[in-house]
């Protein structure tokens, strides 16, 4: 079962879809049939009492809402009882317990199926205590640094690739302390940025004299004392500025973990940009500033937010406060005026070590990427449908919404080289075939953008994506709370057509919303942490899985073997 | 004076000398003070420590600034010991800054860098703060609570209720608020639903956690102050127990087509409350459910046009409220009436020459409870003699009436109240100006303040009209001998000469009676410029 979509409820609750699931065919016996089992903590496996357990059914294409609420008793114990035939979401949560799914891998979870065949009563629902980090953050004298933002980046495989994400972010206290709560088990690294309290990086702009030659020392603005012009590095637990370097925070299920962590002040480097002649006559109104971002742990761009960026003379900006290290600066376009028509917009990457000045000619400029999507038969995309180009490496995302002939343009994005995934989004029951393109590669779903200048993606859209529901079995029993993997052909490139669902308490499932073509659906127990999405881990279970053709607008039904 | 330690003290050179300065700081330690001695002249070295002023304490790192006839910065060491080397003779003015601390006010400012310049003293004042947690009556955390706190302060020597913050518990329950001045504080905490309560769809929260002051009371009035000094950590912990919750619903009316409604619910006290209003555009009707028990202000805002509207209802709940009816109607405005009385000699009257009349008029809430302090500016229209004051809120205000010299304010009334003596209640439908009669025949009076050594003291002069139940003040402050006060109304007065007037009520009677005997007694005429001599009156407060 998925969870996702809109839950209607009046609690905080992490939101449900509405579900797509059989109606029931088989009147329930008159005192009908019954939920029940008993709320543990999954770490102690002592009962929780006075946990709040909730169900909501599961009906094809109505809104997912609770039906029924009740506290467990001092056993531990839930029921409700007098339910029709069907499948159920279970859910509860206790004070020091988050909201939780029944045997939840996020974003899947375990529905219940009540009816004859099924025993829906002897459940145990194990909870998960919340975790949490906290600590100090202190400078290099021990004076507490107030302010900090401590931020909480996961690894994870949601994505079907191991992936560093941020997810929880903190700001110290007066004692510069922070706390994090419920931070869930696994592998996480602890961020810290700041700016010293005392810090002066900017430099006053300079007396010119049109050209960028200081008129007169003398007439200089005074400039702060270079021990002020300090910057704090991104910095990582325990003591690591770089995320290469940075070892993780392994967190037990339930655990209070202390990090605590020293920043040292470096110098600032200034970075100076020389955005071109056309810019160094603007007015002041129509400067542009850059965007400045650090690459972290491989991919993930994040934007950096202590820097300072000033006007120090015309056409040229300064970005100060920075620490030494790997930037992207991403300059965007400024606008045409009555003399001049305008600056490119342009990148970089660049290794700081020192003060720097570098030249809007020397960054290369955005890929200019525009398309068309065909719409054979006289059919219309449904109005919301857009297409999005996606960086998995970069975690950067386009939308293009698409005009009534289908167009959609990309071409104020800035959207650098890469391997990009290709999807139509909100198109109800359409899908792209026949992808081509001018100017970049394509292969399956992904699109290799080059140094091309210019880039124009075709593709028709095509009506009746498919579905494929399945059981998941184990020595012909029905197994619950696998995972399961419609595994495209040329996985490597085609991570757009990847479909997961968990199987639910009687081992079925469903996958929708298919692209038509041939598959193989595995089933895997105990495999959440598996890279998903990576061809060579899903190698060895695939000669095991079961191969499927799926038509157009097709529904299949399927039997799969737990691995 | 202890050495700096290398790489202790950071220097800044005069700015004509940066462009050729190396930018390193070991260098710049280690090169001799080329103007000791020298053709520029006699130098000298400042220097002194940075000090906690409650434990006396030295400060480690702070960053000490000079300005005057030289522009400096050093850090103090881990001794919190600062020192400024090759210092030109003339005055600097030395401040101090740390996190965690409040700059204050040198005394000894400005220093006079010479020969006789020994070490100084800087102080910082520590930073107090309050904090706490919030529990279930199991002694369980309680999430997400909201925790206020409202401080008591002293604004033109009246007492005013300030919010200074708003925050919610974290997962073990806790709040802190930090960076707080000394001062007399109050913490509400709640409402707040039952965050671990799943509840099926149509089902309406039975309990919740009421709204409750510090330490556990319904009220303001009946809450326990928190007082806290420089650098004190207060503990401030709530118990709160799960109580009955309501649901109020009803309709509002008066309202544009298409236009919505912003709405506020206040607790009695003024604390705006977070509960979620759920308000239907197409039937007009509005619902608030989980509330407690208790009193609470109910306000929507609309527009119509330009025209603001507004509505306003009181609610008692001690159960479920239905069919409540909200009429939206225009925002209420005071116009104000200037009458310019003049009386001086060669001038005729300007009330016909001048675009606005000289007097600015604010409303302040009056009302101690805690309610909301906001304060209405008035808005003048060019080349209109009147003034109007708009969008006022209902409620009960004093009323600030503050004229440009030479005016004063001869009377001031708005119906039958006199403004300058009582507070003013303003209700729907209210529609009469705000009358001002301003005269220019105003009298002036110098105060000379004789200090112990004889020279000039840092001194505020407080001049207080006699025989009002509530005085407009006037206040000088300054370091002088010689003080000044212009356009005051022809009257009797009493004038004080305080050391220092923090945290004195000045323009509550009372609070002065104390300091009556040493006060001078003035009866001033109109146009007379009056003379008086005064002894500095010790307020007995720690400076």
């Amino acid at each position: 079962m998925l969870l996702l979509g809109g839950l209607f409820a009046q609690s905080s609750v992490p939101p449900l879809p509405p579900q797509q699931q059989q109606p029931a065919r088989i009147a329930p016996p008159p005192q009908g049939y019954c939920i029940a089992g008993t709320v543990v903590n999954s770490l102690t496996g002592q009962p929780i009492a006075s946990a709040s357990v909730a169900i909501a059914p599961l009906a094809r294409g109505a809104e997912r809402e609770i039906s029924r609420s009740a506290l467990t008793g001092a056993d531990g114990r839930f029921s409700f009882a007098g339910l029709g035939r069907g499948k159920y979401s279970l859910m509860a949560t206790a004070r020091g317990f988050s909201l939780q799914y029944f045997d939840h891998h996020d974003p899947y979870a375990t529905a219940i199926a009540t009816g004859p065949e099924s025993d829906s009563e002897h459940l145990v629902f194990r909870l998960q205590p919340d975790g949490a980090i906290e600590g100090v953050v202190t400078d290099e004298n021990g004076d507490p640094v107030q302010y900090a933002t401590v931020r909480l980046f996961h690894m994870n495989t949601e994505s079907g690739q191991q992936k560093v994400l941020p997810e929880n972010q903190a700001q110290t206290d007066d004692q510069g302390r922070y706390h994090i709560g419920h931070v869930a088990a696994g592998a996480w690294y602890v961020a810290v940025s700041a700016r010293p309290w005392y810090a002066q990086n900017t430099r006053a702009p300079e007396i010119y004299d049109g050209s960028l030659k200081v008129v007169s020392p003398s007439a200089q603005v005074p400039q702060p004392a270079v021990t002020l012009d300090v910057t704090y590095p991104l910095t990582f637990y325990p003591d690591a500025t770089d995320s290469a370097s940075a070892t993780p925070l392994r967190l037990a299920l339930g655990e209070r973990a202390t990090a605590n962590v020293v920043l040292h002040a470096v110098p600032s480097l200034h970075l100076r940009i020389h955005t071109g002649g056309a810019a160094e006559s603007a007015a002041i109104g129509k400067m542009v500033f850059p965007a400045v971002s650090q690459r972290l742990f491989g991919g993930y761009l994040d934007s950096i937010s202590e820097a300072t960026t000033s006007w120090v003379a015309p056409g040229v900006i300064e970005i100060s406060g920075l620490a030494p290290g790997h930037y992207v600066v991403e300059m965007p376009a400024s606008p045409a005026g009555s003399n001049d028509k305008g600056g490119r917009a342009w990148f970089r990457e660049i290794d700081l070590a020192g003060d720097t000045e570098i030249s809007a000619t020397e960054g290369p400029g955005f890929v200019a990427l525009d398309g068309r999507i065909l719409v054979g038969n006289a059919a219309h995309l449904p109005k919301p449908a857009f297409i999005e180009l996606s960086n998995p490496d970069t975690g950067e995302s386009f939308r293009g919404d698409l005009s009534e002939r289908g167009e959609f343009d990309l071409r104020s994005n800035n959207i650098r080289p890469g391997r990009y995934q290709l999807l139509l989004r909100n198109a109800g029951g359409f899908y792209l075939t026949k992808l081509s393109a001018d100017g970049a590669k394509i292969t399956g779903r992904t699109v290799d953008i080059g140094a091309a200048a210019s880039v124009h993606v075709s593709a028709v859209a095509a009506q009746g994506t498919g579905r494929v529901n399945g059981a998941a079995m184990r020595d012909n029993e029905s197994f619950a709370g696998a995972m399961i993997v419609l595994v495209p052909q040329d996985a490597a490139n085609n991570a757009p057509l990847f479909r997961r669902d968990q199987s639910d308490s009687d081992g079925t499932f469903t996958l929708s919303d298919v692209v038509p073509g041939q598959y193989t659906v595995i089933a895997i127990a105990n495999g959440w942490d598996l890279e998903w999405a990576n061809p060579t881990v899903l190698q060895p279970y695939l000669k095991r899985g079961e191969t499927v053709q799926v038509p157009p607008g097709g529904e299949l039904n399927v039997k799969v073997q737990v691995q | 004076m202890a050495q700096p330690g290398p790489g202790r003290t950071a220097t800044v050179r005069p700015p004509t000398l940066w462009h050729i300065l190396p930018l390193c700081l070991g260098l710049l330690a280690a090169q001799p003070i080329a103007a000791q001695n020298a053709d520029a002249g006699q130098t000298f070295t400042l220097g002194g420590t940075v000090v906690n002023s409650v434990t006396g304490e030295p400060v480690a790192r702070a960053m000490v600034l000079s300005n005057g006839v030289s522009d400096r910065m050093a850090f103090s060491d881990s001794e919190g010991h600062f020192q400024f080397e090759g210092m030109p003779p003339g005055h600097v003015t030395l401040m101090a800054q740390k996190p965690g601390y409040f700059t204050e006010q040198n005394p000894s400012n400005p220093v006079q860098i010479g020969p006789g310049t020994g070490a100084l003293t800087i102080k910082l004042v520590p930073q107090a703060a309050i904090f706490g947690r919030v529990t279930d009556a199991a002694g369980q955390p309680i999430e997400h609570t909201p925790v206020r706190l409202t401080a008591q302060s002293l604004r033109d020597g009246r007492k005013r209720w300030e919010q200074r913050g708003m925050q919610e518990t974290d997962d073990d329950g806790h709040f802190r608020f930090a960076s707080l001045m000394p001062g007399t504080y109050y913490l509400a905490a709640g409402p707040q639903q039952l965050e671990t309560q799943l509840l099926a769809s149509g089902q309406k929260p039975s309990t919740g956690y009421p709204h409750l002051f510090y330490p556990g009371v319904p009220d303001l009035a009946s809450a326990m102050p928190i007082q806290v000094t420089a650098g004190q950590q207060a503990e401030a912990d709530f118990a709160l127990s799960a109580a009955p919750v309501y649901e109020v619903s009803g309709s509002v009316s008066g309202r544009q087509p298409d236009q919505g409604v912003g709405w506020s619910l206040f607790t009695s006290s003024g604390d705006d409350i977070s509960l979620p209003i759920i308000f239907d555009m197409e039937t007009g009707t509005f619902r608030i459910e989980g509330l407690p028990a208790g009193s609470y202000i109910l306000k929507a805002f609309s527009q119509a046009g330009l025209q603001p509207l507004r509505a306003e209802l009181r609610l008692t709940v001690a159960s479920n409220l239905e069919n409540l009816r909200l009429a939206l109607a225009p925002a209420i405005s005071i116009p104000i009436v200037t009458r310019l009385d003049s009386r001086a000699p060669n001038q005729t009257s300007s009330a016909s020459s001048q675009a606005t009349a000289p007097v600015w008029v604010h409303l302040v809430a009056a009302d101690a409870s805690g309610g909301e302090s906001f304060s209405t500016s008035d808005q003048r229209t060019p080349g209109n003699q009147t003034m109007v004051l708009q969008n006022v809120d209902p409620g009960t205000y004093s009323v600030e009436v503050m004229p440009q010299p030479p005016w004063y304010v001869q009377s001031a009334t708005w119906g039958q109240t006199n403004i300058l003596t009582d507070d003013i209640t303003v209700a729907a439908g209210q529609s009469y100006p705000l009358e001002i009669v301003l005269r220019n025949d105003s009298a002036s009076l110098t105060a000379t303040v004789r200090s112990p050594d004889g020279g000039g003291a840092v001194a505020t002069l407080v001049v207080v009209p006699m025989g009002a139940s509530r005085v407009s003040a006037r206040v000088v402050h300054g370091l002088s001998n010689t003080f000044t006060v212009t356009a005051l109304a022809p009257g009797d007065y009493l004038v004080f000469a305080f050391d220092r007037i923090d945290g004195l009520e000045y323009s509550n009677p009372e609070a002065l009676e104390p300091y009556a005997s040493q006060a001078a007694h003035v009866t001033l005429d109109a146009n007379q410029k009056a003379q008086v001599a005064l002894d500095l009156i010790h307020t007995g407060k720690e400076p």
